[in-house]
C-alpha cells in the first residue's frame, strides 16, 4: 500500500516542478529589458566587499576581508541572483538582436555562470565546514569577478545613461 | 473504431508536423527530432495497414518497432539536451554531446533494474520485456527532462521557444505514458487496460495538436533592442573577459605561492 502511494506523491511533485519551470521559463523569455534591470536585488551590495568597486576593476580585499564584508551566504546570495539577470541580459540580446557579437554574448555567459558555480560551491562548503578557507576563496573569486562586471556597468551606464545609474547603485 | 480514427488523426496531425518543421527550417537545427517524427509517420501507418490487412501478424514486429522507437527517443533526449546547452557550448570541451549521451544511457541502464520491479505477474515472459522496456523509456524520459530542468535552473541557463516548445509536448506525451504504465501495473488485462492506452494514445496526439499550432504561429516579433543595449553588452562582455585573464593570474600567483612554501 506504501508503494503506490509514494509513486503517486513523487508523480505529483515532478508534475508540479515541470509545470512551475516551464511557466518559469515562458516569463523569461517574455521580460522586457526595463524589467530585467528591476529585477537586480537591491538587497546586499558589492560596495561592502570593496570600496571603489563601482568606479574601478578588481578588489581591494583579502578572500577573508571580502567574506566578512558581503555578511557571509546572504551576499554570495544576492550574487547569484544577479549573475541570472545578467545571464537573461544575454539572452535578451541573443532574442532580439543580429548584431551583437556572439563571441562577446558567450564570454558574458561564461562569466555568470562561473559566479554562479562558484557560488553554489562556496554555499555547499559552508553548508558542510561553515566559513573555511575553500569558501572564502570560492567567495572571493565569485566576489571579484560581480564587481569587475558591476564597475565597467556603471562606466557604462555614466557614458548612456547616467539616469539609472541611483538605482543601479543600489542593485549592485 | 475509435482506435483507428484516432490513428488516422494522428497520421495527419504527424504529417503537417513534419511539413511545417521542414518548412521552418527546424529540421535543419533539430534534426532527430524531425527523423523521430517523420519515423512515427511511417510506422504508424505501417501498422495501421498491418492491422487491417494481417490481424495475426507477428509480435516480433511490434517488438522491433518499440526497440527501434525507443533508439529514436533517445536520440531526440541527446539533441535536446545538447541544444539547450547552445549558448555554453563554446565553453563545453569538444564532443561533449558524447558524454551526455553516455550521461542518459547509463541513466536507462540504471533504470530497466528499476522498471522490473513492478510488472504485472500475469503477464508473459515475451510481454514482460516489452512492457519492461516501455515502462524504463516512459521514465527516463521524465528523468531526462527533470535533469535538463534542474540543471538549466540552477545555472539559469535559457530555453529558446522552439525548444521549449518540443519539450512540452513530449514532456506531457511522457508524463501521461508514465501514469499510464503506472497504473498498468496495479491493473489486470481487460476493457478498462485498453482505455488507458487510449488515452496515452490521445496526449500524444494532443502534443502533436500543440506543435501544429506551435510551429505555424509566426515567432514573437523582436523587441526594441537600442544601440546603448547594445554597447552596454558589448562592454560587459569584455569586462568578463578582462576578469577571467585576472582570475586565472590570481590562482596561478596563489598555486606558485603555495610552491615557493
Amino acid at each position: 500500500m506504501i508503494l503506490p502511494l509514494i509513486q503517486i506523491a513523487a508523480f505529483a511533485a515532478v508534475v508540479l516542478f515541470l509545470g512551475r519551470w516551464r511557466g518559469g521559463i515562458r516569463r523569461r523569455n517574455s521580460q522586457s529589458w526595463d524589467s530585467l534591470l528591476a529585477r537586480l536585488r537591491p538587497d546586499w551590495s558589492a560596495r561592502e566587499v570593496c570600496d571603489h568597486f563601482l568606479w574601478e576593476e578588481g578588489m581591494n580585499a583579502t578572500p577573508e576581508d571580502a567574506w566578512k564584508r558581503m555578511e557571509g551566504p546572504k551576499g554570495l546570495w544576492v550574487m547569484y541572483q544577479n549573475a541570472r539577470v545578467m545571464l537573461e541580459m544575454a539572452d535578451y540580446a541573443t532574442r532580439n538582436s543580429e548584431n551583437v557579437d556572439r563571441v562577446l554574448l558567450e564570454t558574458l555567459r561564461s562569466d555568470a555562470m562561473q559566479i554562479r558555480v562558484c557560488v553554489l560551491m562556496a554555499l555547499a562548503q559552508y553548508g558542510f565546514s561553515q566559513a573555511s578557507e575553500g569558501v572564502r576563496v570560492n567567495a572571493f573569486r565569485a566576489a571579484t569577478m560581480y564587481t569587475a562586471m558591476a564597475a565597467r556597468m556603471t562606466q557604462l551606464l555614466q557614458e548612456h545613461a547616467a539616469a539609472i545609474i541611483p538605482d543601479f547603485v543600489a542593485a549592485m | 473504431m475509435f482506435d483507428s480514427y484516432l490513428t488516422v488523426c494522428g497520421l495527419v496531425a504527424e504529417a503537417v508536423v513534419a511539413l511545417l518543421l521542414w518548412r521552418t527550417r527546424v529540421s535543419r537545427v533539430l534534426p532527430a527530432f524531425f527523423l523521430y517524427v517523420c519515423w512515427s509517420l511511417a510506422s504508424d501507418a505501417f501498422f495501421l495497414v498491418v492491422q487491417l490487412r494481417f490481424p495475426n501478424a507477428p509480435y516480433a514486429l511490434y517488438e522491433a518497432q518499440m526497440v527501434i522507437d525507443s533508439a529514436m527517443i533517445f536520440a531526440v533526449l541527446v539533441e535536446l539536451a545538447w541544444s539547450v546547452l547552445h549558448p555554453v557550448r563554446s565553453s563545453l570541451p569538444k564532443g561533449s554531446w558524447i558524454g551526455i549521451a553516455i550521461l542518459i544511457g547509463v541513466a536507462g541502464l540504471l533504470l530497466w533494474p528499476v522498471a522490473g520491479l513492478t510488472l504485472p505477474r500475469y503477464l508473459t515472459s515475451q510481454a514482460k520485456n516489452f512492457f519492461r522496456l516501455s515502462q524504463t523509456f516512459a521514465i527516463l524520459r521524465v528523468v531526462v527532462f527533470l535533469g535538463m530542468a534542474g540543471f538549466s535552473q540552477l545555472l539559469a541557463i535559457g530555453w529558446r521557444n522552439r525548444e521549449l516548445q518540443i519539450a512540452t509536448g513530449l514532456g506531457f506525451y511522457s508524463i501521461v505514458s508514465l501514469a499510464a504504465t503506472m497504473v498498468h501495473t496495479y491493473q489486470k488485462v481487460g476493457t478498462q487496460y485498453h482505455w488507458l492506452d487510449e488515452v496515452v494514445a490521445l496526449s500524444y496526439f494532443g502534443a502533436l495538436a500543440y506543435w501544429v499550432l506551435s510551429f505555424a504561429t509566426k515567432e514573437a516579433e523582436r523587441r526594441n533592442f537600442t544601440p546603448q543595449m547594445e554597447r552596454f553588452l558589448v562592454l560587459v562582455g569584455s569586462t568578463a573577459r578582462t576578469s577571467r585573464v585576472a582570475l586565472r593570474e590570481m590562482v596561478v600567483t596563489k598555486s606558485r605561492r603555495k610552491d615557493h612554501q
